[in-house]
């Protein structure tokens, strides 16, 4: 569903203030430094997109990266809503990509063949364990919850739209050179995006003509866009913090050695009920 | 679900058992829908969450409300805006006699209403007939059950492994054209439309595929590259003897005034690009002239 932004539930209800999320997360925060939360989201990012692929059915990218955002932003928003130690993470990740596989209809991920996928794509991770072949009602009842706290808010807006139509608007002035590697940069700042707040901070547009400056500036091609850019009517002071938002995270992740840091991250987190009650 | 006292069963819907049922606090009389989650390994169904997750952003009068979704005990129910009955109910209530035609008109409006909302928000119902669309007590009419229809083909058999009606599809669905656009929501609300006036005697009751699209062609004409180019490389695209047109519409539709068939015949129109969009359609001047 393609829809109206401006009257979705996203709008309504999942976009926020930057206060807002350190109010929510103020359980974790007790455990965790910000820096180390903002680790431990790239690090179930990763997780998610590696569910999503290695246990994807084969289809084109385009689709398997709408399964892969949603299911990312479906794992944000519940842990805007909970804590960590109410629900197991691990779990909520695997019922975010069940769930999204089905919402985006990109046909049907087998739960068993989902649970049987997590050893190979946990290999990343050496030290990380995490076993569900017990627990296939934990995974039944989490896309409950999931669906319960996110209350049924699963059409999820994403950037790759708005990007679309910025980049051809870009392309009108024939004098840049080499659009399309531009636009696979800036597809690929979208996609990074997945790995920081912005989804649940900016609609849709603010994070793609941010992923825009943001992707042409890691090409040394600020100047392509000099000229087009002041021409849009956007809230830039928006933009600006988004852009701000998404050096932020790339700082972040290339300190992140995930293979050694995890587990201690890992080991921190508060024990919960692998079953999840009723939330 | 201690919330509510249900009442009566309604029905059988695509994936489970509907209930009438009594909100306890505050009174109110709501539908439930049971979900079924007979397939362990699928989860929630995923007609189930695709009708959630379009009824959470839909909200128009003429499109049926999803009130809360309950999860208690590995169950999932879903809580609508109960409507007193839908159109068939209503068609077999009627008995044959006439229904007004302002009564016909304004269904026909309130249906192109909702489908207009749901269009223009890229939301395509696909799978509309008299028994999906419901009516409460003053007759407004509202859009319901978005959960059978599915983007990529639409299924044979619901849950109950009753086949799916084919009565309301447009030709080129019935041709195996997998790229649906609001065009499929147009044709079947033509369908409905001429079985309103009607009185529920459906306008296209073929038996399969191949009787539903000789109906068609027998009324319209068959189709040819000339008024549909390339309707020979659909997919299941069968070459049928050339039919023209030989019962005019005031004897199909003997209630519905010259401005009524004009329209009609604008929604029934076998190539989905020369086929009237909803927005065309609620101009039409059937809804604004003063008849007599």
């Amino acid at each position: 569903m393609a829809g109206n932004f401006w009257m979705s539930s996203q709008y309504d209800q999942w976009v926020f203030e930057r206060q807002d999320l350190l109010r929510f997360r103020f359980e974790d925060l007790k455990i965790y430094s910000e820096e180390e939360y903002q680790k431990l989201m790239i690090f179930w990012a990763n997780f998610i997109q590696s569910l999503a692929t290695e246990g994807g059915n084969s289809s084109s990218t385009k689709t398997r990266m709408q399964v892969i955002a949603s299911a990312i932003i479906y794992f944000k928003r519940f842990y805007a809503r909970r804590s960590f130690k109410e629900v197991d993470p691990f779990l909520i990740a695997c019922a975010s990509v069940f769930l999204a596989s089905k919402v985006e209809e990109h046909g049907l991920l087998s739960m068993s063949k989902l649970i049987q996928n997590i050893p190979n794509c946990l290999k990343r991770w050496p030290s990380v364990i995490f076993d569900l072949s017990s627990k296939n009602n934990g995974l039944y009842d989490a896309e409950f919850i999931l669906v319960e706290v996110m209350d049924c808010c699963l059409i999820v807006y994403h950037p790759y739209r708005p990007l679309t139509s910025f980049i051809q608007d870009l392309a009108k002035d024939t004098t840049i050179k080499d659009i399309d590697q531009i636009e696979a940069q800036c597809w690929k700042v979208a996609n990074d995006s997945l790995r920081s707040d912005c989804a649940l901070l900016f609609p849709p547009h603010v994070i793609a003509l941010s992923s825009i400056i943001v992707g042409v500036e890691l090409m040394g091609r600020e100047k392509d866009i000099k000229a087009w850019l002041p021409e849009l009517s956007v809230d830039f002071e928006k933009v600006t913090d988004c852009v701000n938002t998404l050096f932020t995270m790339y700082k972040l992740w290339k300190t992140f050695d995930e293979r050694d840091q995890i587990k201690p991250l890992l080991d921190k987190m508060p024990r919960v009920n692998s079953v999840p009650s009723q939330c | 679900m201690q919330k509510y006292d249900k009442l009566d069963k309604i029905g059988e819907g695509t994936y489970g058992m509907v209930f009438k049922a009594r909100n306890k606090e505050t009174g109110e009389i709501v539908a439930l829908k049971r979900v079924r989650l007979d397939d362990d390994d699928e989860g929630v169904p995923s007609s189930a969450l695709r009708e959630i997750c379009l009824l959470r952003e839909l909200k128009h009068p003429n499109v049926v409300r999803l009130f809360d979704v309950v999860h208690s005990e590995g169950k999932l129910t879903l809580v609508f805006e109960f409507c007193e009955q839908d159109l068939k109910k209503f068609f077999d209530s009627m008995n044959l006699q006439p229904i007004e035609p302002s009564l016909v008109r304004s269904l026909m409006q309130q249906l192109l209403k909702g489908l207009y909302y749901c269009h223009s928000r890229h939301v395509l119902h696909r799978d509309l007939k008299p028994q999906n669309l419901l009516l409460d007590s003053s007759m407004q009419l509202k859009l319901a059950d978005f959960g059978l229809a599915r983007a990529f083909g639409v299924p044979v058999r619901c849950y109950s492994a009753e086949v799916v009606t084919l009565w309301y599809r447009p030709p080129d669905v019935l041709f195996g054209a997998k790229l649906y656009n609001c065009s499929i929501d147009m044709w079947s609300a033509g369908c409905i439309f001429a079985e309103i006036s009607n009185v529920g005697r459906p306008l296209f009751p073929g038996s399969d595929v191949d009787d539903q699209l000789k109906r068609i062609f027998k009324q319209l004409g068959t189709p040819n590259e000339d008024n549909w180019p390339a309707v020979s490389t659909l997919p299941d695209y069968k070459p049928f003897p050339t039919m023209h047109p030989s019962i005019s519409w005031s004897q199909i539709v003997p209630n519905l005034s010259s401005l009524g068939r004009d329209l009609l015949q604008k929604l029934l129109v076998c190539n989905p690009a020369g086929r009237m969009d909803s927005e065309s359609a609620l101009k039409h001047p059937y809804f604004s002239a003063i008849e007599n």
